[in-house]
């Protein structure tokens, strides 16, 4: 080995150092420029129905990056992840509306209690090898479903139920661009919380074992636990989303979007995306709620547009949107072909 | 340093090891050989945590680590390079090193720094490639870097399984001269290969496993020259590739 290969160059750790933390940087500056953006947009779309569609954009973006720890991270799959959304959705708007609580207490409870519901079903299942968790998820999907419509006394059934909004130090996010506002700075936290999540420590032994298992047991990471705390984590974003599903400006909630479907449309978001990437939710999110919002007057055919993207995903791009996006970028800026050629150079022998 | 007293070890109902019993010695190179399916894996695996025994005792140095938990073990000194590499394919070269160091809690930020410019040392190809994706490796540069990921812990006992399997047969020999150089700076190595021949010629002693149990043991030259060892595991084959 070494008796073959004469060492290049020498090794420089604070080369190392600046290019690690030239690329946090840039990660930042991307991070920083979408909402930018975020922030300047309504004062272009002043259409109430398209801020609208952007709160959705936003909702479905914390799912989808929750969603992403698991799938992308974990290499997990949840079949059931509209579950999640929905149990924060009505324990937040059932605490607030039934029982007069505080909207900011009724969200951590939410939080706490779709957190021990995902705790539940994934410590056992995560710790046999498989694809348990999957079958378990899609299991908590149609219970969770059922008991929202039959549970009539306590969420209201299929008619659903009225909801009061939320405030901040008295400050009522009551019309449509303040609540706009809000659901975005919560998609800011929980993005540039993801971002250091999957950069530091635990997010790379998460990735790891989504790898190589076994590589990662031997070297000491506890993959059952890791898998069951990326499977919290996903399912708290989902809460959180579901919370401020449950203020917002209509006011009402109804078990409609928190069935099969929805937990189908978060699963293709993230795939088309491009699973463990920082900006596959992103590219699905807005892709996935713009069709959605397209296809509202055939509502009934959604499943098989996912189906059909699905299908098509796998065969022609299973790296997802943002992945063959970047290529592109790559191959545009005459990246690729510099790459090679110092790939090509390194390994000859 | 490493005893195991009569392991038997299972998959569900399938028993795998019946009564392993071998012990590795401070500096030695120990070989394991035996057929496919003779459970040799399985044996690395239970020394390293990942599987429990059924029964039987496994004394490192002086402590009882019969039943501890993989990353314990780690801490303790062992390192296993499994069967097949298995890097971490979507991770740089740099992640998997750090990653070997996963279970070090206890060292600085520094010291970890100084043990990866000392895997860059020892396998300068390992840091041309450090931004590479592992799962871009050639076999012989992923079998590189799953042996560096396996010192990044400073393991006083090394695990190998197969680390010649699939390379070329200059690669393979290379991998071989390269664990015999780390004996020779003081490590104690225990070899499972099918490559009986390879693996014997820079082995101290030699443990030959069949269906579950130790056949035969002894010093690498006496299974070498051993009528019963030449006609299972020394066929012509192999021998002519090695000479
Ligand atoms: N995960 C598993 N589940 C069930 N049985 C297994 C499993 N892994 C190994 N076995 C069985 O245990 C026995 C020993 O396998 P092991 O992998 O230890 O053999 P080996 O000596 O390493 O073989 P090889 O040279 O092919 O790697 C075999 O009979 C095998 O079928
Ligand atoms: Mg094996």
């Amino acid at each position: 080995m070494s008796v073959e290969l004469a060492p290049q160059s020498q090794p420089n750790m604070s080369d190392e150092a600046a290019l690690l933390a030239r690329r946090r940087y840039m990660q930042k500056l991307q991070i920083l420029a979408l909402f930018s953006f975020m922030a300047l947009l309504p004062l272009v779309v002043r259409n109430t129905y398209y801020i609208h569609v952007i709160i959705f954009i936003g909702l479905n973006l914390i799912l989808a990056t929750g969603l992403n720890l698991l799938m992308g991270y974990a290499g997990q799959v949840s079949l059931g992840h509209a579950a999640f959304f929905g149990i924060g959705a009505y324990t937040s708007g059932i605490l607030t509306a039934t029982y007069d609580w505080n909207a900011w207490l009724a969200l951590l409870a939410a939080l706490a209690l779709t957190s021990f519901v995902a705790w539940l079903v994934g410590r056992p299942t995560l710790r046999l090898k498989g694809h348990h968790l999957s079958m378990a998820t899609l299991g908590v999907g149609i219970i969770v479903a059922v008991v929202l419509r039959q549970w009539e006394g306590m969420t209201g059934g299929p008619a659903g139920m009225k909801t009061p909004g939320i405030s901040i130090l008295g400050f009522d996010l009551n019309t449509d661009l303040r609540y706009y506002y809000f659901v975005w700075a919560w998609v800011c936290l929980l993005t540039v919380l993801f971002a250091n999540l999957v950069e530091s420590r635990p997010g790379r032994a998460l990735r790891a074992l989504h790898d190589s298992e076994l590589a990662a047991q031997i070297l000491g990471i506890d993959t059952a636990s890791f898998k069951v705390r990326a499977f919290v984590i996903s399912a708290a974003y989902a809460s959180i989303a579901g919370s401020l599903y449950a203020h917002s400006s209509m006011r009402f909630i109804s078990p409609t979007p928190f069935a099969f479907e929805t937990s189908v449309a978060l699963l293709v978001m993230v795939v088309l995306g491009g699973q463990g990437t920082l900006w596959g939710p992103v590219v699905g999110a807005v892709s996935i709620t713009f069709i959605q919002e397209f296809l509202r007057p055939w509502a009934q055919y959604d499943i098989v547009v996912y189906g059909l993207i699905l299908m098509v995903l796998m065969i022609v791009m299973p790296g997802g949107l943002s992945r063959a996006l970047g290529r592109l970028w790559e191959i545009v800026s005459g990246r690729v072909r510099a790459r090679r050629a110092r790939g090509r150079g390194g390994a000859e022998r | 340093m490493l005893r195991l007293t009569s392991i038997d070890a299972s998959y569900g109902r399938v028993q795998a090891l019946r009564r392993i019993s071998l012990h590795v010695g401070a500096g030695e190179i120990v070989s394991l050989i035996g057929a496919n399916g003779a459970g040799k894996s399985t044996t690395l695996e239970v020394i390293s945590g990942l599987i429990r025994p059924d029964s039987g005792r496994i004394v490192l140095g002086e402590q009882d680590v019969t039943s501890w938990r993989p990353g314990r073990l780690v801490r303790a000194g062992i390192a296993h390079v499994p069967e097949g590499r298995q890097v971490f394919g979507s991770l740089s070269v740099e992640d998997n090193l750090l990653l070997g160091a996963y279970s070090r809690t206890r060292s600085s930020r520094e010291e970890i720094a100084a043990d990866l410019q000392a895997q860059y040392k020892r396998f300068p190809r390992l840091h041309e490639r450090r931004r590479q994706l592992a799962g871009s490796l050639s076999g012989g540069e992923q079998q590189m870097l799953a042996l560096a990921r396996g010192l990044m812990s400073r393991p006083k006992l090394l695990m190998l399984d197969e680390p010649s399997l699939g390379l070329a047969p200059i690669i393979a020999h290379q991998v071989l001269a390269e664990v015999k150089r780390l004996r020779d700076e003081g490590l104690t190595v225990l070899l499972v290969e099918q490559n009986a021949r390879a693996a014997l010629r820079i082995a101290d002693r030699g443990y030959v496993v069949e269906t579950g149990r130790i056949v035969l043991e002894g010093t690498a030259q006496d299974l070498l020259d051993n009528p019963e060892v030449q006609r299972a595991y020394l066929g012509r084959a192999y021998g002519e590739i090695w000479e």
